[in-house]
C-alpha cells in the first residue's frame, strides 16, 4: 500500500491567492493552485478525484477551474452561462451542482460536462447548497431555504406533475442564508445573517429548533460524532453548540455550550475532519487555524494570503487515472440530443481476484458423486469408457425429444387453427 | 524426538509428516495400470490436507535430518504422481493429474518454483492429446488453473507465465467446441487465464469471442454452463485496454438481444418498438457494428415453436446475463455505459405482459402467444437481473434516469403476480432505495406500502386469531392500492360511506385486482390462499429498509398502518410457530424462522425510524425480542440480542430531542398530528382490554382525517355505523370536520395524564367545567331524534356501542353515569362476549349486513358525539380541560363504576 493516505488542508481566498494545500500531519505547504480567487462555498472537492473551484467575477467573466491535485495550474476552465456563487459535487463525484447569482441551479454531470437541468430556484443569489441523499438544500440572499428532490427536478415528467418544484420552502430566515450543513438522519443546520441557526428536519418538512446566536454566524459544521455543531460567527468566535436538548431545560442559550475563540475577525467557513477530532476554520484575516477539538485548542496555523480565507476543506487525494476532464457546458443540451453519460470508473483496489477452482475440491466433488451414485471410477477396468454413458444417454435423450417434437408438430398441425 | 523410525513424541512431532507420506506412497498410492477404492482416495487426500504433508513446513528449530527426509518422501511422491500421469491407463492418467493438482496447491514454495515447468509440459501434453478420455482432460484444466493460480503469487515468474498462458489457449479453443464438462471445464480454466494473464490473450481475442458466442447462441448448452460462458464473455474485454472493446461488445450484444426480442414479441408490443431501441444503440450515421456471434446460424432448422423454447429465450437470457457481469464488475479503463438503451430495452420487455397489442396482427396466434407466456416468466426474470445489475453498476449515475425507473417498477408491480417475480421486484426496490435514500423513497413509498401491506396481510388474518377483525380491516382499504390518495381527495363523508357498506361489497373485487393473495376478510376460508413466504419476506425485508431509509417522510400517510402490520405479522410469527407452518407451504428454502427473523428486523427498524421518542408498540416489541433471545444458537437469537441493545437507547432516553422541550403541554401540542396520534397509541396500548382494543383504536387513529370510522371500528361493525352516522352527519358536516383536530388534543392528554401523574389533581377542576357543558350537548342530538331512543335501550348490541363510543377520551363519565346500572351490567357482557367472537372475523362482518335496525339505533349516541366539539369554549381549553377527562377514560374505569 502506498504511503497512508495524505490528508491536505486546502484554502482558497476571495482575493487571487490561489488555493494553498497543506499537508495535515506535517504541516508542510504542499502545492499552491493558482489562480483562484473563489467567494465563500465556491470549492469544491469531487469525491476526492480532483478540485473544482468557481471563480469570483472578475471584469466579465467568472470561470469554473478544475485543478489536479499535483499540478498547479487549472487543467480545466469552463464558463457558465451566469458567475456561480456556490458549488458542491455528490459524494460519488458525478455531478456538479451550483448556485447562480439569479438564483438558479445548475446541474452537471461531471463525466460528460452536460448541463443536465437547469431551474429557477430563488429570487436572489444561492448563497448555500447542501446534499442529503437525493434532495438538495439551497438557501439564498432573500432568506429561503428550499429542499428540491433531484430525482423530480431531473425528470420532465415528474416535474411537470409535481404541485411545486419544491419538496419545503422555508422562509423562516429573515436575513440572508449563509450556510447549510446536513448530517445523517435528514436533519439539517442552516446559519443566517439574522444571528441564528435553525435546525430542520428534512423529512417532515418543519423546522425543529432555532438558536439565536450573539453574532451573525457565515458557517456551520457538524460534528461527525456526536449532536453538536460548530458555528462560525462573524465575531470571530467559533461557537459549540448542542444539537439536541434536555427536556427540562427550556431556553436556547443554554445550546451554546462553548467558543473557540483565536482569530481576530469573523470566521468565513469551517471543516471538520471525518473522525471528528480536528477542526478547521478560516478567517478573514487571512489565517488557516487547526483545532483539536478534544482540548479546544489550535493546534496549527496556516498564512494563507493577506485577504479573507473564504473557504476551507479537508480532502484525501485520491490520485487515480483520471479521464480527461470535460468542461462544463453553458446550456441545457435539448432533450434526447445528447445521452446522459454513464461510466465504470476502474476501481482497482475493489478487484480482487477469486482463486481458480481447485482439482482437489473437483476430486472432492467427484469422489463425493462416486459415493452415491453408479460410481464410474469404481469400474476402472472400463474406464476407458468414462463419460460414454453420459453422451450416449444424451443422444437418445435428444432423438427422443426431436421425435416428440415431430409428433406433437403433425398433431397441431392437423388441428384447424 | 523421534527419528525416522521408533515412537513418535506426540501428534504434533515433525518425523509424522515425512512417516506418514511414505506410507501414503508406498502403500495406498496406486501403482500406474492398478485402481484404488474412492474411499481411500478421499482419506488420501484429506490426509494430505489436514497434516499438510506435502507443505514441507518445519516449525521450530530447523532440523536437517528431518528436512532431508521430508524432501525425500515428498520427491518420492512427486516421482509416483508423475507416473500416473505418464501412465497408459487412462484411470492412472486422470488420478494423477488429479494429484498433480494437490501438489501444486500444497507443496512448497521452493519446490514449485523449481519444477513448475516441467508440471506445465506434462498437463499441457496432456490437454492436447483431448482424444483419450474425457474426465482426464477436464482434471487437467483443473490441474492447469491450479497451475496458474499458483504461480500468479511468483511476481518474478510473472513473464514466463504469461508466456505459458499464451500456449494454452490455443488448445483451449480447440476444448471449447466440444460438449458437456470438457467445455465446462475448459471455460474455467479460460477464465482464469483471462483474470491473471489478460494481455496473453491479445492475439486470440476474436477467436475466443467467437467461440464463446458460437456456445452461448447454441442450444444445446444448458443454462448453467452457458451463464458460466457468457461471464466469460463479459470478462473477454478487460483484455483489451481500451474503451471501445467494451462499447463494441455490450453494443453488440444489445443489438443481438434486441433482434430476438423482434422476433419474439410479435403482435405484443408496438412495432416501433425495436426500432427505436436500435437508434438508442447506432445513433444514426454510425455504421452498425458487426453482428454479435459472426455468422452462427440462430438456432438451425428447428420449427419455430421449439426454437423459440430451446434457442431465443436461453440465447436472451444469457445474453442478459453477460450484460449483468459486465456492467457490475470494473475493467482497466473507464467505460461508457448505454443506459438509455439499456433501459429502454428492460422497458421493453418487462412491460410485456403478454397481452396481445394488435389484434388484427395476422401471425400473431393464440398458440404463439401462449408459448411466449410460458417463457415470459423466465425471460422477465432475466431482465429484472438486468436491472438489478443497471442499478448496481450505475449507482448514482442512474439519477437522470431514476424517475424512469420508478415509473417501469411501478408498472411491472401490476404485471408481477409470480412469487418468483414478485421476490426479485422487491429486491430490486430494496437496491433502488439503499443506493438513492431519501429522495428515492419519497417516491417509491407508495407503491412499496401498497404492495407490501398486500403482500404481508393475509398473514396476519390468517394467524391473529386474537387481533382478528381489525386487521382484517386494515387489509381492506390497504389493499387498495392508492389509498392514500384516494383518501386525501375524497371528502371526508364520502369517504365514510364509501368504506362502510359498500365497501363491504366493493372490497372482495378490489382486492382481487389489487394483489394477488389478498382474498379474505369476508370469509376466514378465502385465507387459505396465502402469499408464498418469500414474497412475504421479500416484502418485509422491502418496508424495513424503507423504514430505515425514510422512515420519517410523510408518516401521516402511512406509519402507524404499517407499524401496526409490523408489530402484528411478528407476533403472529412468533406467537403461533408450529401452527403457522402447517398452514404456510413453505416455498424453496425460505423457511418460518426466516420469515419470523424478516418480520422481527422489519419491527425493529419500526421502532429505530420511529419519528416519536416512544414507538407505539415499543413494549410488545420487547418482548418479542426478549423470547427470540431465548432460542440459543439461532441467527433469530443473535438479531434479537443486537436489536435489544439498539432499543437500549429508545427504552431509556439518553439521545436528546432536538426540539426545545419549552413547557411541557405547549411543546407536544404544537408538535403535528402525527406525534399525536403515535402517542395516543401508546397510552391505549397499555389499557387492560388487551391487542384488540389496541387495534381498533390505533387503526383509528391512522384514519384521523375520517373521524366517523373511528366509532365504526370500535364497535366492529363498521358497515353499520357508518352509514347512520353518515346520515347523522350529514346535517351538521363542519362539527364531523371538527372531530379529529379535538380528539387528537384529548389524546396528547391521555399521555400527558398517564406519564405526569401528579399534574392530575391541579387540573382537576376544570374537569366539572367540563361535565357541565356535556349534558347539554348530548341533548339536542337525542332530541332531534326522539322515535330512534327506545329503539336503543332494549337492544343489546346497541348498548355496547355507547360506552365503546365513550372510550375515546372525550366526557366519558357524563356521557356513561346517567346510563342505568343493569345497562351497564349488559354492558360488561357484552364487552366479553365481543372478545369471544373476535377470533372469527367473518362473524363481525356478517352483522352490518341487516342494517335497518342496529344502524338506527346508533343514532343518538353518534349525534351526541359529533355535537360536542362545537363548543368553542371547550376546543379552547381543551388543552387542560380534558385531561382528568381522558383519565376517567380509562376503560377500566369505566366498566368498574
Amino acid at each position: 500500500m502506498a504511503p497512508p493516505s495524505q490528508q491536505l488542508v486546502l484554502a482558497a481566498s476571495s482575493t487571487d491567492a490561489g488555493v494553498a494545500a497543506w499537508d495535515l500531519r506535517t504541516g508542510a505547504e504542499a502545492i499552491r493552485h493558482r489562480p483562484c480567487a473563489s467567494r465563500p462555498r465556491a470549492i469544491t472537492a469531487v469525491a476526492d478525484r480532483f478540485l473544482a473551484a468557481a471563480q469570483a467575477p472578475a471584469g466579465n467573466s467568472a470561470p469554473i477551474h478544475y485543478y489536479h491535485w499535483d499540478k498547479p495550474q487549472v487543467s480545466v476552465k469552463s464558463f457558465p452561462a451566469e458567475p456561480i456563487r456556490v458549488l458542491i459535487a455528490d459524494p460519488e463525484g458525478n455531478y456538479l451542482i451550483g448556485g447562480g447569482i439569479s438564483g438558479d441551479i445548475f446541474f452537471w454531470e461531471v463525466a460528460s460536462g452536460e448541463l443536465l437541468v437547469r431551474w429557477h430556484a430563488h429570487y436572489r443569489d444561492v448563497r448555500c447548497l447542501a446534499l442529503y441523499d437525493l434532495l438538495l438544500v439551497s438557501g439564498s440572499e432573500d432568506g429561503s431555504i428550499k429542499v428540491w428532490d433531484l430525482l423530480t427536478m431531473l425528470d420532465e415528467q415528474s416535474r411537470l406533475e409535481a404541485k411545486t418544484p419544491y419538496l419545503y420552502n422555508f422562509n423562516h430566515h429573515a436575513l440572508p442564508v449563509t450556510d447549510i450543513a446536513c448530517f445523517h438522519g435528514a436533519i439539517a443546520v442552516s446559519s443566517s445573517e439574522d444571528r441564528t441557526c435553525k435546525i430542520w428536519s428534512l423529512s417532515e418538512g418543519r423546522m425543529l429548533r432555532s438558536i439565536s446566536f450573539p453574532a451573525i454566524i457565515d458557517s456551520v459544521v457538524i460534528d461527525p460524532r456526536s449532536h453538536i455543531f460548530y458555528a462560525g460567527g462573524r465575531d470571530g468566535k467559533i461557537y459549540v453548540t448542542a444539537m439536541g436538548v434536555e427536556p427540562s431545560q427550556g431556553r436556547d442559550d443554554s445550546s451554546i455550550l462553548g467558543a473557540l475563540d483565536d482569530h481576530s475577525k469573523g470566521i468565513t467557513s469551517l471543516a471538520s475532519s471525518t473522525d471528528g477530532l480536528l477542526l478547521v476554520s478560516g478567517s478573514e484575516d487571512g489565517n488557516v487555524r487547526v483545532w483539536d477539538t478534544r482540548s479546544q485548542q489550535v493546534t496549527r496555523k496556516f498564512k494563507h494570503s493577506q485577504g479573507p480565507v473564504t473557504n476551507v476543506l479537508i480532502v484525501t487525494p485520491k490520485r487515480v487515472n483520471l479521464p480527461p476532464l470535460q468542461s462544463l457546458r453553458k446550456v441545457c443540451a435539448a432533450s434526447g440530443e445528447v445521452e446522459p453519460r454513464a461510466v465504470i470508473l476502474p476501481h482497482p483496489e475493489t478487484d480482487v481476484h477469486i482463486a481458480g477452482n481447485l482439482s482437489a475440491n473437483l476430486l472432492e466433488h467427484l469422489l463425493d458423486a462416486n459415493q452415491h451414485g453408479s460410481s464410474r471410477l469404481l469400474d476402472s477396468g472400463v474406464s476407458t469408457l468414462n463419460g460414454a454413458p453420459s453422451a450416449q444417454g444424451a443422444e437418445w435423450r435428444s432423438k427422443y425429444l426431436e421425435l416428440q417434437d415431430l409428433f406433437v408438430h403433425e398433431v397441431l398441425g392437423q388441428m384447424p387453427s | 524426538m523421534a527419528g525416522a523410525v521408533g515412537f513418535l513424541a506426540d501428534l504434533n512431532d515433525q518425523w509424522l509428516k515425512p512417516r506418514l507420506l511414505r506410507l501414503v506412497v508406498s502403500e495406498r498410492l496406486p501403482q500406474p495400470g492398478s485402481t484404488v477404492p474412492p474411499s481411500e482416495l478421499a482419506s488420501i487426500l484429506e490426509a494430505l490436507r489436514t497434516h499438510g504433508l506435502l507443505t514441507e513446513a518445519i516449525q521450530g528449530p530447523a532440523d536437517r535430518k528431518l528436512a532431508e527426509a521430508w524432501r525425500a518422501t515428498v520427491d518420492a511422491w512427486v516421482e509416483r504422481v508423475g507416473e500416473l500421469v505418464a501412465s497408459d491407463s487412462p484411470y492412472s492418467r486422470w488420478l494423477g493429474t488429479c494429484l498433480l493438482g494437490v501438489t501444486f496447491q500444497e507443496c512448497s514454495n521452493e519446490r514449485f518454483a523449481e519444477s513448475y515447468s516441467d508440471w506445465f509440459e506434462k498437463i499441457l501434453s496432456n490437454l492436447q492429446e483431448s482424444s483419450s478420455l474425457q474426465l482426464a482432460t477436464v482434471v487437467s484444466c483443473t490441474s492447469m488453473s491450479d497451475l496458474f493460480v499458483r504461480l500468479a503469487k511468483f511476481l518474478n515468474l510473472k513473464k514466463d507465465a504469461s508466456s505459458f498462458a499464451g500456449r494454452v489457449v490455443e488448445p483451449l479453443l480447440l476444448l471449447l467446441n466440444e460438449n458437456g464438462p470438457v467445455a465446462d471445464e475448459a471455460i474455467d480454466l479460460l477464465r482464469t487465464v483471462i483474470k491473471l494473464y489478460p494481455s496473453s490473450l491479445n492475439r486470440h481475442y476474436n477467436k475466443v469471442e467467437s467461440a464463446i458466442a458460437a456456445k452461448v447462441m447454441s442450444a444445446e448448452v444448458n443454462v448453467n454452463s452457458s451463464k458460466k460462458f457468457a461471464r466469460v464473455l463479459a470478462m473477454l474485454p478487460s483484455v483489451r485496454v481500451s474503451e471501445g472493446s467494451w462499447s463494441l461488445m455490450i453494443q453488440k450484444i444489445l443489438i443481438g438481444v434486441n433482434n430476438l426480442l423482434n422476433d419474439a414479441f410479435v403482435g405484443l408490443e408496438e412495432e416501433k418498438k425495436g426500432r427505436e431501441i436500435m437508434m438508442l444503440l447506432v445513433p444514426p450515421g454510425d455504421d452498425p457494428p458487426p453482428v454479435f456471434g459472426g455468422q452462427i446460424k440462430l438456432g438451425g432448422n428447428l420449427h419455430v415453436t421449439k426454437k423459440f423454447r430451446l434457442f431465443t429465450v436461453p440465447t436472451i437470457s444469457a445474453l442478459a446475463h453477460c450484460c449483468c457481469v459486465m456492467l457490475t464488475s470494473y475493467y482497466p479503463v473507464q467505460v461508457n455505459v448505454p443506459v438509455r438503451a439499456l433501459l429502454a430495452l428492460l422497458q421493453r420487455v418487462l412491460l410485456v405482459d403478454g397481452s396481445v397489442h394488435n389484434k388484427k396482427f395476422p401471425s400473431t396466434t393464440s398458440l404463439q402467444q401462449e408459448l411466449i407466456c410460458f417463457e415470459l416468466p423466465s425471460l422477465h426474470s432475466s431482465f429484472l437481473d438486468l436491472l438489478h445489475a443497471t442499478i448496481k453498476g450505475m449507482r448514482s449515475q442512474l439519477l437522470p434516469h431514476a424517475a424512469n425507473v420508478v415509473r417501469l417498477i411501478t408498472d411491472y408491480f401490476k404485471i408481477a403476480k409470480l412469487p418468483a417475480m414478485r421476490t426479485k421486484v422487491y429486491s430490486i426496490v430494496q437496491l433502488l432505495l439503499t443506493s438513492m435514500g431519501v429522495g428515492m423513497s419519497l417516491h417509491l413509498l407508495e407503491v412499496i406500502v401498497s404492495n407490501a401491506v398486500g403482500d404481508l396481510d393475509d398473514s396476519c388474518v390468517n394467524e391473529m386469531t386474537v387481533f382478528s377483525t381489525n386487521p382484517t380491516k386494515v387489509i381492506n382499504e390497504s389493499s387498495s392500492k392508492s389509498y392514500s390518495k384516494k383518501r386525501k381527495q375524497e371528502p371526508q363523508i364520502q369517504n365514510s360511506h364509501a368504506s362502510g357498506l359498500e365497501k363491504a361489497a366493493i372490497s372482495p373485487k378490489k382486492r382481487k385486482t389489487s394483489t394477488p393473495t389478498t382474498s379474505k376478510g369476508m370469509t376466514p376460508e378465502a385465507a387459505a390462499d396465502v402469499t408464498p413466504l418469500c414474497v412475504k419476506i421479500a416484502a418485509l425485508k422491502s418496508l424495513e429498509i424503507l423504514l430505515n431509509v425514510g422512515g420519517s417522510l410523510r408518516t401521516d400517510h402511512w406509519r402507524a398502518k404499517v407499524d401496526l402490520l409490523l408489530i402484528n405479522i411478528a407476533r403472529s410469527a412468533c406467537d403461533s410457530g408450529a401452527g403457522y407452518e402447517q398452514s404456510t407451504s413453505t416455498v424453496g428454502e425460505t423457511s418460518i424462522s426466516d420469515f419470523r427473523l424478516a418480520s422481527l428486523k422489519a419491527l425493529l427498524a419500526s421502532f429505530l425510524s420511529s419519528p416519536h421518542a416512544r414507538p407505539p408498540y415499543l413494549a410488545q416489541g420487547i418482548e418479542l425480542f426478549r423470547r427470540g433471545k431465548l432460542e440459543i444458537g439461532t441467527r433469530l437469537a443473535e438479531f434479537c440480542s443486537c436489536a435489544l441493545l439498539a432499543l437500549d437507547v429508545l427504552t431509556h432516553p439518553r439521545a436528546l430531542s432536538l426540539e426545545s422541550a419549552g413547557p411541557l403541554v405547549p411543546g407536544l401540542k404544537c408538535s403535528g398530528p402525527e406525534k399525536t396520534f403515535f402517542v395516543a397509541g401508546t397510552s391505549r396500548f397499555s389499557q387492560s382490554e388487551g391487542q384488540r382494543q389496541v387495534i381498533e383504536e390505533d387503526e383509528d387513529t391512522d384514519d384521523d382525517w375520517l373521524p366517523s370510522t373511528k366509532d365504526n371500528e370500535l364497535i366492529e361493525k363498521p358497515a353499520l355505523v357508518k352509514e347512520d352516522s353518515q346520515i347523522v352527519s350529514r346535517t351538521i358536516p363542519e362539527v364531523v370536520q371538527d372531530v379529529p383536530a379535538y380528539d387528537k388534543g384529548d389524546a396528547i392528554m391521555v399521555d400527558v395524564a398517564t406519564e405526569e401523574t401528579h399534574k392530575l389533581k391541579t387540573v382537576d377542576n376544570p374537569t366539572s367545567s367540563n361535565t357541565v357543558s356535556d349534558p347539554i350537548y348530548s341533548k339536542p342530538p337525542g332530541t332531534q331524534i326522539p322515535a330512534v331512543a327506545p329503539v336503543y335501550n332494549p337492544s343489546g348490541s346497541s348498548a355496547v356501542s355507547n360506552p365503546i363510543y365513550s372510550r375515546p377520551p372525550e366526557m366519558q363519565k357524563p356521557v356513561v353515569s346517567p346510563l342505568p346500572a343493569d345497562l351497564v351490567e349488559r354492558l360488561k357482557n357484552k364487552i366479553s362476549a365481543d372478545n369471544v367472537p373476535s377470533g372469527i372475523p367473518g362473524t363481525s362482518y356478517q352483522t352490518p349486513s341487516d342494517p335497518g335496525f342496529p344502524s338506527s339505533s346508533h343514532k343518538e349516541s353518534s349525534p351526541t358525539r359529533f355535537t360536542r366539539p362545537i363548543q368553542p369554549a371547550l376546543s379552547d381549553a381543551e388543552s387542560e380541560d380534558s385531561m382528568p377527562d381522558i383519565v376517567d377514560a380509562d376503560p377500566d374505569s369505566d366498566f368498574d363504576y
